[in-house]
């Protein structure tokens, strides 16, 4: 490919997309020159935000994409953004939004785009990896903080690592040095330092329930790890489709997935698959794409990854197909 | 099942159930674009609403409250326009200023007003949308400006950002000095905020503005919401507006809506019914002037 060629919302062309009665909001993203034979879907994360999620991240990953030639799709899930229907009361990692996804991919693939890689992040990894048995034009699938096991919405998230990164005491004691050091000077932040409060609280009552259950069922092999995850990974590596997953250092989600992957049903699906699953880590937290560095450490990691996968695939096409596909008309027109 | 068309670069639904039309698309402005979203009522349309959103976190937050309350106001003949300011959401790249957002306002109320055909026109503003709403609808006399949980003076809302990112350095155990936020932002010409970039441009273009100067001198409806506890007073930032809005001939209504402030904290994500109602209601009284259907 040639130098990248900037890309603005004069490329982009909104759309709506019907789901099994639910009309998705979507928006494709269209290279400014020829398109490569691959194209990029986009499942963000749960929790109500719309498809340009925190700081616009799926925005600038579908126009960095565009900009190298990969047409891109991104979409609102029902209930948020410009979508119809209602959001679920909570996202379920056990109901995963494969039926929406396949539509988003459907949409993709009218446009023109047969191979594509999906890229989830937390809840739209898993809805990614339920999306993929049922598209065939999956040709690869970034997996952003994946959560492994099934926990509930808000589990291995801020009430989690109020638990596990900074213990009561210590909390507490940070709290006391703000107050003297004179921080706490009008009543909106007092209100937010018992919401804080009541957070620590919360995950004090989560590590009671998290050590309660450890005794009931220490010897499941599934305790940490869902069911659903293991079978969407094999089902990929069966397809010989490469798995990139991403994980911060310090996410909650990367201990239960090395718990999961050192022995037990993922670790052998792991052995079986080899070079096809390759996981990276970057320093501190990239869950919910808190800081600005994490964003562009992320952005930067799918963007190399998706890129050489999309080398792989010419090069498996042949020459003719790459001359074809830099070089005639552009697909998706 | 609702129906789908493209048009004129704008995607457009139909909702059978009640008739209204969404349209999704591109506006130009100086060769940028913003992305707008229309809310078009089943029958010619009696009123019209442009909404100013907030912007950050609170953007995406109150999403889900504008697009519903859109929803229900088309079905009572008022169309609606929405829109995303460059620099944010799925508009152009920009550096976003209170110019830039007032320029987008303006953009979308012209849009409005031609796709709908309406003459009468309110805006809507929430946290520092209020800004943009109330210099816009200053250009459009005796129009009807509702404001959610408004800011009413840029400069409280940048301290409250920083002390937001405070709380979160404690809670990561990164307590480190307090530098100031216009040193920050000389320093560095942005600042970040859980994952927002607050760029200069913005922070010096809101610099010395206030909610009740945007305003202007003609008098207008106004109603005021309040996020927070129902039983909570009105604060006394918005006592003091009201107050002051009334001196000067303006007929202010406000409220109060049981919900979460919005920044970091927030988990309610749903939009209390009354938020959406009593809204909606005082905008058909104030647009329609008609009564609200039982």
């Amino acid at each position: 490919m040639t130098t990248p060629r900037a890309v603005s919302a004069r490329h982009e062309t909104p759309m709506y997309v019907e789901a099994g009665g639910k009309r998705l909001f979507a928006i494709l993203t269209r290279p400014p020159g020829p398109s490569r034979d691959l194209g990029v879907l986009i499942l963000g994360g749960g929790g109500y935000m719309f498809s340009a999620q925190r700081n616009r991240l799926p925005v600038r990953m579908s126009r960095r994409f565009a900009a190298e030639g990969l047409p891109a799709l991104r979409f609102d899930y029902a209930g948020t953004g410009d979508s119809g229907g209602a959001p679920p009361p909570m996202y379920r990692l056990t109901e995963p939004f494969a039926e929406q996804g396949e539509a988003a991919g459907r949409a993709l693939e009218g446009a023109g785009v047969d191979r594509y890689v999906l890229v989830g992040n937390c809840f739209g990894a898993r809805s990614a990896l339920a999306v993929a048995p049922r598209l065939a034009g999956v040709e690869g699938v970034v997996l952003i903080v994946p959560p492994v096991g099934n926990m509930e919405q808000g589990q291995g998230t801020m009430v989690s690592r109020l638990g596990a990164g900074m213990s009561l005491r210590s909390f507490a004691w940070q709290g006391v040095r703000q107050l003297w050091r004179g921080v706490v000077v009008q009543r909106r932040f007092r209100k937010h330092l018992r919401r804080a409060i009541v957070g620590v609280r919360l995950a004090f009552r989560a590590a009671v329930a998290r050590i309660t259950k450890r005794f009931r069922s220490r010897d499941s092999r599934w305790q940490w790890l869902s069911r659903q995850f293991v079978a969407a990974v094999d089902h990929l590596v069966q397809r010989r489709v490469p798995i990139l997953v991403i994980y911060g250092e310090t996410d909650a989600h990367l201990a239960h997935f090395r718990r999961a992957a050192s022995s037990g049903p993922l670790a052998d699906v792991l052995a079986r698959a080899g070079d096809l699953f390759e996981v990276r880590t970057l320093g501190g937290e990239i869950e919910g794409f808190a800081t600005l560095e994490a964003q562009e450490a992320v952005l930067g990691m799918i963007h190399e990854w998706v890129l050489r996968r999309a080398g792989q695939l010419e090069a498996a096409d042949g020459p003719s197909a790459v001359a074809a596909a830099s070089e005639g008309p552009g697909r998706p027109a | 099942m609702p129906k789908s068309s493209r048009e004129s670069g704008f995607a457009r639904v139909e909702h059978a159930r009640t008739g209204i039309v969404e349209e999704a698309g591109f506006l130009d402005v100086d060769g940028e674009r913003v992305f707008a979203v229309r809310h078009l009522p089943p029958r010619p349309a009696d009123a019209g609403l442009v909404i100013c959103c907030p912007v950050f976190a609170e953007f995406e937050k109150n999403y889900r409250r504008e697009v519903p309350l859109a929803r229900s106001l088309a079905a009572a003949g008022i169309a609606v326009q929405r829109f995303h300011y460059r620099g944010t959401g799925h508009s152009d790249d920009a550096d976003t200023t209170f110019d830039t957002m007032l320029e987008d306002a303006r953009l979308a109320a012209r849009a409005l007003a031609e796709r709908a055909e309406v003459d009468v026109l309110a805006f809507m503003g929430t946290r520092l949308g209020a800004l943009p709403a109330a210099a816009a609808a200053a250009e459009f006399p005796g129009g009807p400006l509702a404001l959610w949980e408004p800011v009413v003076t840029p400069e409280a809302y940048f301290r409250e950002i920083v002390r937001y990112r405070r709380l979160l350095d404690v809670r990561k155990g990164q307590a480190a000095d307090v530098i100031p936020l216009v040193d920050e932002l000389a320093d560095n010409g942005a600042v970040e905020v859980v994952g927002y970039r607050l760029g200069r441009p913005l922070h010096d273009s809101m610099s010395g503005r206030a909610l009740r100067r945007e305003l202007g001198a003609a008098s207008r409806p106004i109603l005021l919401v309040q996020f927070g506890q129902p039983q909570r007073p009105l604060r006394a930032e918005y006592r003091a507006l009201r107050d002051e809005l009334a001196a000067d001939g303006f007929d202010v209504e406000t409220a109060v809506a049981s919900l979460d402030e919005m920044w970091l904290f927030a988990q309610q994500w749903q939009p209390p019914e009354r938020l959406l109602t009593l809204t909606a209601e005082w905008l058909r009284r104030r647009l329609l002037r008609t009564p609200a259907p039982a």
